[in-house]
């Protein structure tokens, strides 16, 4: 389609004018994104509503807050990140200038998923833009309120032709990816991260891919349950189950399984209240699809709690599922709903191995009073990430990376990750066209003596 | 599925965990360097059947540069493979925030024939510092050192966890459709697309460095005989079958006429009046690759050599002059000891030139004026950069080595390669006490636990970006 090719066709042509260069032309638009978010508040909490009704404080403390701790980071640590880096050199090269170059990649493409829809999409775009790339932007239309705003409100405060909004569906997207660009970062599903890679290849494009899978939960006998259920029941339910890094299952002695579903009962009526269908902090499903999804994995199950669910507003209440089979449907897939299955397992030997029978996660998360048990799980296991006695938190320390490993992705960023991601790492070295005398070692005719040396 | 036994064999062991203590891990290494003492005859014959390589050469890049990645390595193994701490935001003070460094599992290293011992140990090197179970595939282009790789490596290392595949397109079509966890391919273009769409169907990540032509510019203000030295070395090493040589070289028509003196001087210093004769000049690895190379010499004129000989595969070092971007020296890398020269006005259009084409994997300049060397480094781009010499940026392993666009993506040498074959798992060991700290993240949420989740969180600018 003309469209995608005119589009990427300009954002190409304003980078290749090299204005996205400079570090104040950087700045002044990442200022620019910062005034957006804090201007456009309200009508970007009014779309996370409407799309997965997330209320005020909460929608904000997932999507804003992240967002403008990452721009002021950006901003303050731009000129250090996008510095040369000088390296060590040896007694070859003393006299020379080496060093390693940060330079902008291009024109890179960002995909965002539907479940966080503001920060999935601007939280890269921050890291890209610093980077001095020119960026173009495509939000998920399953969110479509986010990303009908996101297209009205970028090309109010940016530079319209390096960093324009695409909008649509499968085959827009389709078209889009047929597109050279200079990296993709995806977020979303293993079975689309493929096809974005196969993609990329045409053009040997870098990508990070930003997936899923199940993150298991291992509930040790020897912990604090009603905190560790306290935590986990935060993480799961947030954004009803609807977060790449929720725990998706539980894995615990089959001898603390009752008091593991007391406690969490007992959380969420600390969390929601009575009624959790009137809360205004519990979010809906994102669709009528997804809604059947999710219900379907009930069928066949011991549901300890929940289960309720009603159509028409896709509410599905937090559910507990007991002495789940590792075979069954809800432990085929990744949930990205409220919907908690507990597996018993003996031992954390048997966790271990349940977890490294399958995909790599990409969270993981272990709770134990023992430290032992956690360096062991985290030595024994692979994942995108993890938190010890903690579900979720790894995300938000500003200096790790976050990413994937295995089927829940590749690459990482956030912070510094995201600029280094979208940056190009050039390797120089700079030397003086005098002092031959030294190079004349390595040249033909070559004597014994040379090579002794 | 030919090779499902053997990756499946190798995995098996990857999941005992046999690889991941350090000890297993430096003494694999130290194996390996064991390899390159003993064997170093071998490796310098072999490298001499396949190409024609002179033992100076050879010793350099095949055994020299992989044992100082070997020792930099073993030097450096327990610093790299260390947690590193991070910073932290005020709610996580009391915990503990590390990047792990997790081996990825079973990796494939797919090497080509040019430097055919270094394009397998150097990236092996780091795939064992980081873990790794790996399998190798050294090209059957250069039948003598993959024999060689074939027989010998099983003595040397862990055949549990190492092993090493033989085989040309069909074989290596059939190993791509096994799962791995990382594939790191160094060869063309073409090759590298298909690789990277073989590793997409299991979302397995890459690392590619391929090729591309890479121009060198040469300005009005130079020492002469200095750039003709420094040119002419990197040109024709190895008879021209590197992936980083000077593929082509753009001046002004003045500059052409005086380099041609100094370049044929340059030559005849390094391998005397008749090349052929040089025990210090190399051949052609394949007949497929000689006439290839051949057919390019109808590119311009030919200015200094242009002699062939088919029976030894001998290439003498050429230069050809005048030649148009239209000419056949031009429509691919040469990847031979030919160096057309494209006249160009002046640096402006030498940087157009460059920007019109492909991103290549080394861009040189050379220039008694330091402004122009920066000029040529600010407003191009490529993998690596160097400025008044050629080839030298490779030998530092504290720089990345890694290509753009279609010369590549990833990078390795030194701790990159480590750094390279490791995932980088974020991790987060957080207190089960304190819990009233996490109050205000949870529901039912109010405008007072935003206020303190702000505060807690937030990274605050700490003053005005000095650039404003």
């Amino acid at each position: 389609m003309e469209r995608m090719q005119q589009v990427v066709g300009r954002a190409r042509a304003a980078f290749n004018s090299g204005r996205s260069r400079p570090l104040e032309f950087r700045i002044q638009q990442l200022k620019a994104l910062e005034r957006m978010v804090q201007e456009k508040e309200k009508e970007i909490l009014a779309a996370l509503h409407a799309d997965l009704h997330k209320d005020g404080p909460n929608a904000y403390s997932q999507e804003i807050l992240g967002v403008l701790t990452e721009l002021a980071l950006a901003m303050e640590q731009l000129p250090s990140w996008a510095a040369p880096q000088h390296v060590k050199k040896d007694l070859l090269t003393m006299r020379d200038d080496i060093f390693i170059n940060p330079e902008p990649l291009g024109v890179v493409l960002i995909i965002g998923a539907w479940n966080y829809p503001f920060m999935l999409v601007i939280m890269p775009l921050i890291g890209a833009i610093a980077a001095g790339n020119a960026v173009v932007v495509k939000p998920s239309e399953v969110s479509e309120n986010t990303a009908q705003l996101v297209a009205e409100l970028l090309p109010q405060y940016l530079d319209r032709e390096l960093y324009p909004v695409v909008t649509g569906g499968v085959p827009e997207t389709t078209e889009l990816l047929a597109q050279r660009f200079d990296h993709i970062l995806y977020t979303g599903n293993t079975a689309v991260g493929k096809i974005v890679m196969a993609a990329a290849a045409k053009h040997l494009t870098p990508v990070t891919l930003e997936l899923g899978g199940k993150s298991p939960c291992y509930i040790d006998k020897d912990c604090d349950l009603a905190v560790a259920c306290r935590r986990i029941t935060w993480g799961k339910y947030m954004n009803c189950g609807q977060t790449c890094i929720a725990p998706d299952y539980i894995l615990c002695d089959p001898s603390i399984q009752g008091k593991v579903v007391e406690n969490i009962k007992a959380t969420l009526q600390e969390f929601y209240g009575e009624d959790v269908k009137s809360s205004p902090d519990y979010e809906r499903i994102i669709n009528k699809r997804h809604f059947k999804r999710v219900l379907g994995l009930l069928e066949g199950q011991k549901i300890a709690h929940g289960g309720e669910a009603d159509e028409a507003s896709c509410f599905i209440a937090p559910t507990i599922l007991t002495d789940v089979s590792p075979e069954s449907k809800v432990m085929e897939e990744e949930i990205f709903g409220p919907v908690l299955p507990i597996v018993p397992v003996k031992s954390v030997e048997e966790a271990i191995e349940f977890i490294n029978r399958r995909e790599k996660p990409l969270a993981l998360y272990v709770f134990s009073n023992n430290k032992q048990v956690i360096r062991r799980v985290i030595a024994e296991t692979s994942s995108g990430g993890m938190t010890g006695n903690d579900v979720i938190m790894h995300s938000v320390v500003p200096n790790l990376p976050f990413g994937g490993v295995g089927h829940s992705g590749m690459g990482a960023y956030r912070g510094k990750y995201t600029f280094k991601t979208f940056s190009h790492h050039r390797a120089c070295l700079i030397k003086d066209l005098k002092m031959e005398a030294v190079n004349k070692l390595r040249y033909p005719p070559v004597s014994q003596k040379k090579v002794d040396l | 599925n030919p090779y499902a036994g053997l990756v499946s064999h190798l995995r098996a062991s990857w999941l005992s965990g046999k690889t991941r203590p350090m000890e297993y891990r430096m003494a694999q290494l130290e194996a390996l360097g064991r390899f390159l003492d003993e064997k170093k005859q071998e490796i310098l014959e072999a490298t001499d059947l396949d190409m024609g390589k002179p033992s100076f050469e050879a010793y350099f890049t095949e055994i020299l540069l992989c044992k100082n990645e070997l020792n930099t390595t073993l030097n450096n193994l327990c610093h790299w493979m260390k947690d590193e701490y991070v910073e932290k935001n005020l709610v996580l003070q009391l915990d503990s925030a590390f990047i792990r460094k997790d081996p990825y599992g079973v990796v494939l290293i797919m090497a080509p024939w040019n430097y055919p011992i270094q394009l397998v140990l150097v990236p092996l090197i780091g795939a064992i510092a980081a873990g790794n179970c790996v399998i190798i595939k050294p090209s059957e282009i250069s039948k003598n050192t993959e024999r060689l790789l074939a027989e010998t490596l099983s003595c040397y290392l862990d055949t549990d966890c190492f092993a090493v595949v033989t085989g040309g397109v069909q074989e290596t079509t059939r190993l791509l459709e096994n799962k791995f966890d990382y594939i790191f391919f160094t060869g063309s273009p073409r090759v590298g697309r298909i690789v990277m769409t073989a590793a997409a169907k299991h979302l397995t990540p890459v690392t590619l460095e391929l090729g591309g032509k890479n121009p060198c510019y040469v300005s009005d203000t130079c020492d002469l005989s200095n750039v003709a030295r420094r040119v002419a070395w990197g040109r024709f090493f190895n008879a021209g079958q590197t992936c980083i040589a000077p593929d082509y070289l753009l001046c002004t028509l003045e500059m052409q006429e005086k380099l041609m003196p100094a370049l044929r001087e340059a030559i005849t210093e390094f391998f005397g009046s008749n090349p052929k004769e040089s025990p210090d000049f190399g051949r052609i690895v394949g007949d497929k690759q000689f006439r290839r190379l051949r057919a390019l010499l109808c590119s311009g004129r030919v200015a200094i050599g242009g002699q062939t000989d088919e029976a030894e595969r001998y290439i003498a070092p050429t230069v050809l002059a005048d030649v148009q971007p239209s000419d056949p020296a031009m429509q691919e890398e040469i990847f031979g000891p030919i160096l057309p020269i494209v006249v160009v006005a002046n640096m402006d259009e030498a940087i157009d030139f460059i920007n019109a084409r492909p991103r290549p994997l080394a861009i040189y300049a050379f220039s008694c004026d330091s402004k122009v060397v920066n000029q040529v480094l600010e407003r191009t781009s490529s993998g690596g950069f160097c400025g008044n010499d050629t080839l030298m940026h490779f030998t530092l392993n504290s720089l990345p080595f890694g290509g753009i666009g279609n010369s590549g993506l990833g990078k390795y040498h030194g701790k990159f390669t480590f750094d390279t074959f490791s995932h980088h798992r974020g991790c987060l060991h957080r207190n089960m006490g304190l819990e009233a700290l996490n109050t205000p993240r949870y529901p039912p949420y109010t405008q007072q636990k935003m206020g303190l989740l702000t505060a807690t969180f937030e990274v605050k600018r700490k003053g005005t970006c000095t650039l404003l």
